[in-house]
Formats: C-alpha cells, structure tokens, sequence
C-alpha cells in the first residue's frame, strides 16, 4: 500500500511544525524520515497515524487511492512502534501482542484458539519464543522494542509506522536490531516509515531517505543519491562528518579566503556569499605546498581504525577533519604539530540556499 | 496535601541517627501518643467503662441506628459519584490540553481551601427557606435543607476534590502513550479506558476512594450546618456523637464514637496496604 500526503501543515498553538508537506511512500518500501530534533519528522509520523490531525485546508492523507485523513487511527489499518515502546505494562508478552486482536468486535474478532496461534508465529517471527509470560519490566531493551513490533504486526497492519525505533537502546543492539529490521522488512515487504535522527541508521537501513528541517522537506532521495547529490546545504551538513567553509562565488571559481577552486561541470551563473563542503575523505594531505592547497597544522591523529583520522587547524585557527588511507599515512611520515598542507579534490557549493 | 506526597517518600541508607536522630523521633512518638494514641485509648476505655452490654446497647439503640444508616447512605451516593466524577476530571485534566484547565484545577481544589462549616452555609443560603431557590422549592414541595438531601449534597462538595487529586499526578507521570497505543491498535474508548487506563490508575484510585469514604463517614461541620440535628431523621454518626455528648450519655457517646474511630483504622490499615501494593506495582512499573 502506498501512503501520498498532499499538502499537509500542522500548527501547536502559534507555532508551525509541518509547512505544506507533500510526500509519496511507494509501497512496499522502508522510508526513513531523517530530521533534527523540532523539525517536525515524529509529528508527520503521528498525522499519517492518525495520532494527530493535520490543520484545516490541508490536503488528503491517502492510503493507495483511499482518503484517510477523517478516520480514527483504530481505522486505519496501521501498526505503530512507539519510541519508548508503550507496551501495556500490566500485561504478559503475550497479552500485549494478542491486545489488537482481543479489542476487535465480536463479529471480526478471531477465536482464542486462532489469537493463540497468531501470537505464537508473532513470538516466533521476532525471536522471542519463551517469553510469552514475562512481563515488559523483565525484558531488555532491545526484547521490548520486539514485542512492541509483534504488537503492531499482529493487526496485519498496511502501514508500518515506527518512531524512533531504536533511539533508546545502546549502541550495539541499534546495529543488530536494525540490520533485523532491514531483513524482516525484506521479509514481509509492509510500506514502513520510520523516524530518526541519525543519518547512519537512516542511510544503512532506507530503500528511500526523507531529509527534514523546520516542518519542510529538504530533499527525499536513495541513500546514495542523497549521500552523492545532496540538494542543499542542510542536506549535506546533515550527512555528517563534513568540512564546511564559509566563501564567495565569483564566476566558475568558489573563492575561499586566499584560495580559489574551479567549480567544473557545473553552471556557475550565481555570484555572491556560499558555503562550501569538503568531505574528509575529499582531502589530499601534502608536506609541501602547491596550488589550490590551504597551509595548515596537524593537531591530532586518529590511527586507531579502517582509516587515519586528523584533525588539522587551518590559518584562522578552525578545525578541520580529512581521512587517508593508513599507507599514505605511513608514506606521509607526518609529526604532530608539523605544517602541512590540504588540497579539496572534490567540494561541493551551495550559493545561499541555491545549489550549483 | 500530606496525602499527596506521603508516598512518594524513598528510603535513604542514611548513616545510624545520632543524638539529634534519637532526639527527634523520640518528640515525634511522644506527639502522636500524646494526639493519637492516647485519645484513641480513651475512646476504647470510656466507650466500654460500662460493659459490653451497656456498649450493644449504645449503638444499637434506634437513633444510633439511623444515623449510622444516613451515615453509609451518604458515603453510599458521595463516593461512587465523586469516584466516577474525579476519574472522569482528571482524565480531562491530564490527557487534554483546553483553555480553563488552570481554572478547572482550581475548582477542583475549593472544597479544600473553604471551611466546611462555610460550604454547608452556602447550601443553606441556596436552598434554605429564605435562600435562593427556597420559595421555588418551596412550592415545588422540595426540602434539602433540614433533610438527608442536603446532608448528600453537603458530603458530595466535601469530598469532591479526592479522588481527582489523587488521581491527577498518577496519570500525569503515566503520559499517554500507552492510550495511544491501544487506540492504533483499534481499540474504543471504553476499551482503552477498561484495559489500559484504569489497570494502571487502580492503586492510585482505591486510595482516592479510602480516603473519600474515610471523609464523607467523618465529616462533621458542613453536615452539621444543614442537617437541624433531627434525631433519627438527619442525624449522621458524627452528629449523634455530639449530641449524645451534650446529653451527657457519654458511655453511649464515647460507644459510638468508637465505630468512627473503628472507621479511622480500617483506612489507615487499607491506605498502608495500598501503599505496600502500590509501591510494588509502581517499582513493578518502571521502565
């Protein structure tokens, strides 16, 4: 089922949260909404749920080619993950995943016989087998979240909807139960949505990656066009681990401080104030100067991993981050403390909120 | 409030209590023997100076009969209702956001911050014979002032605000997520109240109800105002106590005051049991 949103805006009191989003969930695809804090991803998450409704003179919610924005979220046929899980504190593993099919009307309402069953294939599906009598206190983290995911399942919903999914479990079950999640998406290919904060979940784990920012969407691609062609400058400052400079655009060249780069392949009508993005990965590292470098001074190495981190402080004394392989490290043979010099081989540049 | 914050205490593994320790909780037993103990004491002392006999005979004569009657009749109508009415505001209170919530709050609270005896006064200058409504009433035949009417209504505005304030910071700290849980998962409002709400509120609502009972049973100042003392016909326990007082029947007097006091414990037993169970659930209950 594929979920379109159709300009949609939603206000708390004076305060806008979600500023005419229009959005299309393809079926059968895991969607990640990635967004800081405020920027309105968990109330979009809610809206299509039916947990919130969306101001008057917005658009329709449409499940395929059914309006949904007037049902009740019981009626809309969605499971929902809550962040901190929300499972019924008072009942069993069991009754918890059972609690969609017990609450139905008595004429669509299964026998106990078949709830049992289908209780069963839920506990089995997320490996929680045996522990249908415990209560959620007796559970870990990373179990609650499973049973809380049984829960929303056990409705056949249409949709998935899950908020932050993993945002309170420790480091090492985020990975495991992600990759988890990724597998049964694959397994049993319900449209899901689901909220984060953290671009590496969402870009690991999404057929698709929406990229909010103050109740707008800022760009919704796969997650190697959006790590390759970033639309904006928030998109690409959002990715993480990048080197922003502050410069000008003049012609076809970015200007940055003494130094100016060719902007190549790239139509350069655009004069004025931009921001340019160099990932750390982008740099080439140099003992001597040469063109196009910036004169710089090692602060800090990093070798212990896949690749050498530095952390290098340019001329007006701001930080910057570059990544090389540990034998150019080596063949670098460079002391902490010692010049160095950086040379962008790749940047890209936003002039004001326009991209070139 | 003390009610409000009594079980919120934590044990603290504090080091053994010096002089000042010692000290302390030695003037604070010597208080409660010398308030409560003592009196309590008295009241079993003097109520049974005279014998078991004389003791039946007390408080199963026709008047302390009907007053216990009017007694658990008024608790019988003022607990269910105010129950039903304080689940049903603090719900509003806590799961809605609207405009007047802070003056709601406030209204919930008047019962506590106005005298009794002033409460049962404003029921007399509604509905007494000279009062606002009395003419009408009046003439409709309709009589609360000086009737186990006005006494029910006197307890009901007593009483109003204990179930709600109990009940308000259980729900405020339970959020709702686990509503809107259930709601996506399709339940109706009543289910989610039935299976979700109320399973969570349980301890935190049989306490608002003790201690509303405990208070309707007891309560003595608005109920004197309205009630005109009729023996047998508007007189509740605590009323017939003083009367009998003033009678100088004091056997009699300290006999029935003992069933209040009978009362009194009972509460104070089911309020350390719902505290014990309680902290269980709550400990029970945490993420």
């Amino acid at each position: 089922m594929s979920i379109r949103l159709e300009r949609i805006s939603k206000t708390f009191g004076q305060t806008p949260v979600l500023k005419d989003i229009s959005l299309t969930v393809p079926s059968g695809q895991l969607v990640a909404l990635l967004g800081p804090s405020g920027s309105g991803k968990t109330t979009l998450l809610r809206l299509i749920a039916g947990l919130e409704s969306a101001d008057a003179g917005s658009g329709p919610i449409l499940f395929d080619s059914e309006d949904v924005a007037k049902r009740h979220a019981g009626q809309r046929g969605v499971g929902f993950v809550f962040q901190h899980y929300a499972l019924f504190r008072h009942m069993s593993v069991a009754e918890n995943i059972a609690f969609g099919l017990r609450v139905r009307p008595a004429s669509s309402r299964p026998g106990e016989a078949a709830i049992q069953k289908k209780v069963g294939e839920l506990l089995r599906l997320v490996q929680l087998e045996g522990l249908q009598a415990r209560k959620p206190t007796q559970l870990s983290g990373g179990q609650r979240q499973r049973v809380a995911l049984a829960r929303a399942l056990a409705v056949e919903p249409k949709v998935l909807l899950l908020d932050e999914p993993f945002g309170a479990l420790d480091a090492q079950v985020r990975q495991e139960l992600r990759r988890w999640l990724r597998r049964l998406h694959d397994e049993i290919h319900v449209t899901s949505v689901f909220v984060t904060h953290d671009q590496e979940e969402a870009l690991e784990v999404a057929d698709q990656v929406v990229v909010m920012n103050k109740g707008r969407i800022e760009q919704m691609a796969t997650p190697e066009e959006l790590f390759h062609k970033p639309a904006t400058a928030f998109v690409m400052g959002f990715l993480g681990n990048v080197n922003l400079f502050h410069g000008r655009v003049a012609g076809s060249k970015a200007i940055l401080g003494a130094l100016s780069l060719d902007i190549t392949g790239q139509p350069a009508s655009h004069e004025g104030r931009a921001q340019l993005f160099v990932r750390p990965a982008d740099f080439e590292v140099r003992r001597h100067p040469g063109q196009g470098a910036i004169p710089v001074v090692l602060r800090h190495v990093h070798a212990a991993g896949p690749v050498v981190r530095l952390e290098l402080q340019d001329e007006a004394g701001s930080y910057i981050q570059a990544e090389l392989p540990h034998s150019d490290w080596q063949a670098l043979a460079l002391a902490l403390g010692s010049q160095a010099w950086l040379r962008p081989k790749d940047a890209r540049v936003f002039v004001d909120d326009y991209s070139i | 409030m003390p009610f409000l914050t009594s079980r919120s205490s934590t044990s603290y593994s504090a080091p053994a209590p010096g002089w000042l320790g010692w000290s302390l909780a030695a003037a604070s037993f010597a208080f409660l023997g010398l308030f409560l103990a003592l009196p309590l004491a008295l009241i079993a002392t003097e109520a049974l100076a005279k014998g078991g006999r004389a003791y039946l005979a007390a408080i199963s004569s026709p008047d302390s009969v009907a007053a216990l009657r009017l007694t658990l009749i008024s608790a019988g109508i003022a607990v269910p209702l105010n129950t039903s009415f304080g689940v049903a505001a603090a719900w509003l209170v806590t799961k809605f956001e609207f405009r007047g919530r802070g003056l709601l709050l406030s209204l919930i609270d008047l019962p506590f911050s106005v005298s009794p005896v002033i409460s049962g006064l404003i029921f007399v200058l509604l509905f007494g014979l000279q009062g606002l409504l009395g003419p009408w009433m009046l003439a409709h035949g309709l009589r609360i002032i000086y009737a186990p009417a006005g006494i029910i209504l006197a307890t009901l505005f007593v009483t109003f605000p204990f179930v709600a304030r109990e009940l308000i910071p259980v729900m405020e700290s339970l959020g709702s997520e686990e509503e809107e849980a259930a709601r996506v998962l399709g339940a109706s409002g009543w289910q989610v109240f039935w299976r979700v709400t109320l399973p969570n509120i349980k301890w935190g609502l049989f306490y608002g109800i003790i201690l509303c009972n405990a208070r309707a049973m007891g309560e003595f100042g608005a109920v004197s105002v309205v009630s005109g003392h009729i023996r047998g016909q508007t007189n509740t326990l605590p009323l017939h106590v003083e009367i009998l007082y003033n009678d100088y029947s004091f056997g009699a007097a300290f006999a029935c005051a003992s069933l209040l006091a009978l009362l009194a414990l009972v509460t104070l037993g089911l309020k350390s049991f719902i505290e014990w169970r309680g902290r269980g659930a709550s400990l029970e209950g945490r993420p």
